[in-house]
């Protein structure tokens, strides 16, 4: 199975198969903050690096998770000139609280539930985060009519993106990026 | 996709479809309002009443919107922000109700009388 490979891989193929995630991911989001539209939701977003913060949790831990969207959302803001701006605040928090729920519904619940189910709580919590961090910003409650389409928004791109990763996940062996390094 | 999976999105559906009616129901209109607030990053910048018709143009974050009131409601008639809803969200004089401009971090609200007020601010749109 690719992902015991990789925990059995050299700290040199680890740390360069991280990169490979964390340069998808800021391609994704990236070209996702440049040249999708805005829509018709404030905040609402395909969230597609998700998919790759998933791959991350199949094959890494916790911390190479967090480390993963910390530095992503980190890059995408100085792609897009936001760094330090407070769309760079939500955009941080909302990855972290939905990598760390993510992180434990993968650990807990992952068997009963598929990565649809991992994702659909990521985007939840994603979400959820977002709309809180905007009451305190703009201090105004009246925020919270977002609620019902940012929830509907994130059943539907966090069961695409789960699905995506239903897909993709158990093919990673596949790729031949993590099978054995010795050959080479 | 498992059954849990389904399970789940159903159990979040449920919770959405109950979501809009509770929004709803929280934040629904209370009648019309007598003056407008705007605040442009949660500081009030403007105090008017919805009496008397005036454009203004109102600075904020990243660009401006101008405000309009006219027949005892107001709108946005025009804004730079790049998605444009607080132009979309047309024009409103229900006390309690706001219009947001979320890139420039200004939002109109809405002010009742004091027994027109349920104590909710505002809704978005």
């Amino acid at each position: 199975m690719s992902i015991d490979a990789l925990a059995a891989a050299s700290p040199a193929k680890k740390m360069s198969t991280a990169a490979l995630l964390l340069a998808a991911g800021i391609m994704i989001q990236g070209i996702e903050a440049v040249y999708l539209p805005p829509m018709m939701i404030p905040g609402a977003k395909l969230g597609l690096a998700n998919s790759i913060t998933m791959l991350a949790i199949i094959l890494f831990g916790w911390r190479e998770v967090l480390t993963h969207v910390a530095l992503r959302a980190t890059s995408v803001s100085l792609i897009t000139g936001t760094f330090l701006s407070t769309t760079y605040i939500y955009s941080l928090t909302g990855a972290l609280l939905s990598a760390i729920a993510m992180l434990v519904v993968y650990r807990y619940l992952y068997g009963p539930l598929s990565y649809v189910g991992v994702s659909v709580f990521g985007a939840l919590v994603h979400n959820l985060t977002q709309l809180t961090l905007s009451i305190f910003i703009l201090g105004h409650i009246g925020i919270v009519s977002l609620l019902p389409w940012l929830l509907v928004f994130a059943l539907l791109t966090g069961t695409g993106n789960g699905s995506l990763v239903n897909i993709v996940g158990p093919r990673l062996g596949d790729l031949g990026l993590f099978g054995r390094l010795d050959h080479i | 996709m498992t059954i849990w999976d389904k399970l789940l999105i159903t159990t979040v559906l449920a919770a959405v479809a109950a979501s809009f009616f509770i929004v709803g129901a929280a934040l629904g209109g209370t009648g019309p309002g007598e003056s407008i607030i705007v605040k442009v990053d949660g500081v009030v910048a403007k105090r008017l009443p919805l009496g008397e018709p005036t454009t203004l143009t109102i600075k904020g974050r990243s660009g401006s919107c101008r405000i309009q009131v006219a027949n005892g409601a107001v709108s946005m008639v025009s804004s730079d922000c790049p998605n444009g809803l607080c132009v979309a969200a047309g024009s409103t004089n229900e006390a309690g109700k706001a219009i947001v401009c979320l890139p420039h971090r200004i939002v109109v609200e809405v002010i009742g009388t004091a027994s027109s007020s349920n104590g909710v601010d505002a809704v978005v749109r």
